[in-house]
């Protein structure tokens, strides 16, 4: 004789307890805004540019890898604890011939002088270095990547820097100056306690949301989350893992 | 007894349905180009070699896609320099750490500008469908769709490593033109 898996009782309250899941998916499906749905990550549109160009060039970058905290720890050539004491802004003019005319492309970078207090791994070349950023004024407006906004004079930071860099389109000081991370590699230091872009960052540039680029990209990466007002020696630990 | 099993079975379907609905992967960047110009988008392809032969075919790739409304690019006309456009071009950048990035000029909701960059000194060293699944990636950013986590089997998963070496994504999926078809479909 044939005996059952499954009892008839089970078998309806199986069917009733997916029933009441039903009901909850769609009461979900229908209740989620569908702008949530959606998820626009980029532009609030109804926040108007704040730049005095009146415009805003939403960067979105493909990245080459992920990176976790120790990943982009181990990559860097140096790692520095240091203030921001000066900001050259600069804009690279690129020419491209096209079609019998020459089209012109801007690429604004923002070389930091940074005055070094400590360096956790590496040796600089002097103890003021330079580091490029991407982004800033062109003729057009601000050209920003949410996640990694400009730096700022007198901020203090800890840096994750690669290089230095010897040659590259837009290299301004070949072999003096130093490339670093992005959202991977750049961390704020407030009241000696370090902080990761997910959480330093404003929340929004221009109408573009800024912290939340960084949380989006941060917080499936292992270490990121943890940089939330620790201290320097914990941080350090967290980075060598 | 036979009738609680079949509604097992069609309840089961239900929940698969709609959790698909509630995990669609495609966003938005939050802007769009005004139609007119879409679907006819003008664009400059300046890049050398095989980055120019990937944009190339990226081109194609979207204006095939089996959407209500795909893409139909044209070459911009430099005599016309206030031709909303896509321009796209190759420097060689070891600076930065990314492959491929678009700078998005809107107003108002409304795309106007966008350029891309291909980064030759990455590109260099990939095989031609990676290539394309930088330039496929951008083009996508350049449509207005916005990136997607690294566990996304689409092509606007935004890490190339995943995208590409470990899902082998060149083209747009079924994600990206459930997007487009949002933006332009009707």
């Amino acid at each position: 004789m044939r005996r059952k898996l499954i009892s008839n009782k089970s078998l309806l309250l199986i069917a009733s307890l997916l029933g009441v899941l039903i009901t909850l998916l769609l009461i979900i499906e229908l209740t989620l805004p569908l702008e949530e749905k959606i998820k626009e990550t980029l532009i609030h549109t109804t926040a108007p540019p704040t730049t005095s160009k009146g415009m805003v060039g939403v960067t979105t970058v493909s990245y080459v890898r992920a990176y976790t905290l120790k990943e982009a720890y181990d990559t860097a050539d140096l790692v520095v604890l240091g203030r921001i004491i000066y900001s050259e802004h600069y804009v690279w003019k690129v020419k491209r011939p096209y079609r019998g005319k020459t089209l012109t492309f801007e690429e604004p970078y923002i070389y930091h002088r940074v005055k070094i207090i400590k360096v956790f791994k590496g040796n600089p070349i002097s103890n003021i270095i330079i580091v490029a950023q991407f982004g800033g004024m062109t003729s057009r407006g601000l050209v920003l990547v949410p996640e990694d906004p400009p730096m700022e004079e007198e901020e203090l930071v800890i840096l994750f820097l690669c290089g230095p860099c010897e040659r590259g389109d837009f290299v301004k000081y070949p072999g003096i100056e130093y490339c670093y991370m992005g959202v991977f590699g750049r961390f704020k230091v407030i009241n000696d306690r370090v902080y990761s872009a997910m959480y330093f960052l404003p929340e929004e540039i221009g109408g573009i949301p800024c912290r939340k680029a960084a949380e989006d990209i941060l917080k499936d990466l292992e270490g990121y989350k943890d940089v939330n007002g620790i201290t320097i020696e914990k941080f350090l630990k967290l980075v060598k893992g | 007894m036979k009738i609680v099993r079949i509604i097992i079975i069609v309840e089961l379907v239900c929940i698969t349905l709609l959790s698909i609905g509630l995990v669609r992967g495609w966003t938005t960047i939050g802007a769009k180009w005004p139609s007119p110009p879409y679907p006819n988008l003008g664009y400059s392809n300046t890049c050398d070699g095989t980055e120019r032969e990937a944009a190339n075919s990226s081109l194609n790739d979207w204006e095939n896609i089996n959407a209500v409304n795909p893409p139909d690019f044209h070459p911009y006309d430099p005599d016309n320099p206030n031709e909303p456009h896509i321009s796209i071009w190759d420097p060689y950048r070891p600076d930065v750490r990314w492959d491929g990035r678009a700078i998005i000029w809107h107003h108002d909701g409304w795309i106007f500008f966008v350029e891309i960059q291909i980064n030759e000194y990455y590109t260099s060293t990939y095989e031609f469908n990676k290539v394309r699944s930088v330039t496929g990636h951008e083009l996508g950013h350049a449509l207005g769709l916005g990136d997607e986590s690294a566990s996304k089997p689409v092509l606007m998963n935004k890490y190339t490593s995943y995208r590409y070496d470990e899902f082998g994504i060149y083209q747009p999926t079924q994600d990206e033109v459930d997007g487009i078809n949002y933006l332009y479909g009707g």
